[in-house]
């Protein structure tokens, strides 16, 4: 029996997806776009030092690779998984482009730590927040990016694994140093 | 231990999110390209071909079959109509051809 009427709603992103690969659905890709625009505009604003224009301009690139894209996405692929990997190598793209810029903005010298003095810390949110972002700025772009997909996304391993193209190992040890590191900085924040 | 420490990152990660992404305004439509025209070619190539071939028989369209034809043949008679021409050939049979 043909279905006349789909509730998009209630289809699963890879279903929209397939449907998007195999009909070049226009509504199925508008869920999709309805699903992860905000999410992945908020991925690039973050990752592109705040800047909301590239992170919009960003945004719509990654979909408009997802539609040129359409007929590489394979059935039972994660499209998370998919659409995270575009929208890194995108990221990756604008880094490099930006290499010198970037070069300038890492000589600069590193802002005061917080809490230099010792009068009793705050221990709310917002203070553990603002160390937590202060520290992440110090960071380098793969660290920064590591971060990203596993504590602000809640990427699986294995998700970070596919994204980045690197075993899932090798993500694991770099998690566990990151989140050391994060702990050393901000013991006195626990 | 540790995985205090790993909530608490999760936890300040989302609260991260949520304020940087407060402020973002996302269009609601995203314009995409025209549709690929592949389907033309499905539709094109066959049209084509059918046009092709019709124009093909048409221009090479065979001469219809004639049932009825006249041979034009002159045979001298006589005034009883028989031929007189009498040398053993049988007339009626090539004017039937």
């Amino acid at each position: 029996m043909i279905a006349l009427f789909v509730n998009y709603k209630s289809l699963s992103d890879g279903q929209l997806m397939e449907r998007v690969r195999r009909k070049d659905d226009e509504k199925a890709f508008a869920e999709l776009y309805r699903r992860y625009a905000r999410l992945l505009q908020g991925f690039f604003f973050r990752r592109l030092g705040g800047d909301e224009e590239k992170a919009l301009d960003h945004m719509q690139d990654t979909f408009l690779k997802v539609w040129s894209s359409r007929w590489s996405y394979s059935d039972g692929q994660p499209f998370r998984t998919w659409i995270f990997t575009i929208a890194y190598n995108l990221c990756k793209n604008t880094y490099r482009q930006n290499r010198h810029e970037q070069a300038y903005l890492d000589s600069l010298p590193a802002e005061e730590p917080i809490a230099e003095d010792n009068t009793p810390l705050q221990l709310d949110a917002a203070t553990f927040d603002s160390a937590l972002q202060q520290e992440l700025s110090l960071l380098n772009e793969a660290q920064q990016m590591l971060f990203e997909l596993r504590f602000t996304q809640e990427l699986t391993v294995p998700e970070i694994a596919a994204i980045i193209a690197i075993p899932e190992g090798t993500v694991k040890s770099r998690l566990n140093t990151l989140t050391n590191y994060l702990r050393l900085k901000l013991k006195d924040y626990e | 231990m540790s995985n205090t420490f790993k909530s608490q990152l999760s936890a300040s990660a989302a609260r991260m999110r949520e304020q940087s992404e407060k402020n973002i305004s996302t269009p609601a439509t995203i314009v995409i390209p025209q549709k690929h025209t592949r389907y033309w070619g499905w539709i094109a190539t066959p049209a084509a071909a059918a046009v092709g071939l019709l124009i093909g028989l048409f221009i090479h369209r065979p001469a219809e079959p004639k049932d009825n034809f006249t041979v034009p043949v002159v045979i001298a008679t006589d005034n009883s109509g028989h031929s007189i021409i009498d040398d053993g050939t049988d007339y009626s049979l090539l004017i039937s051809l």
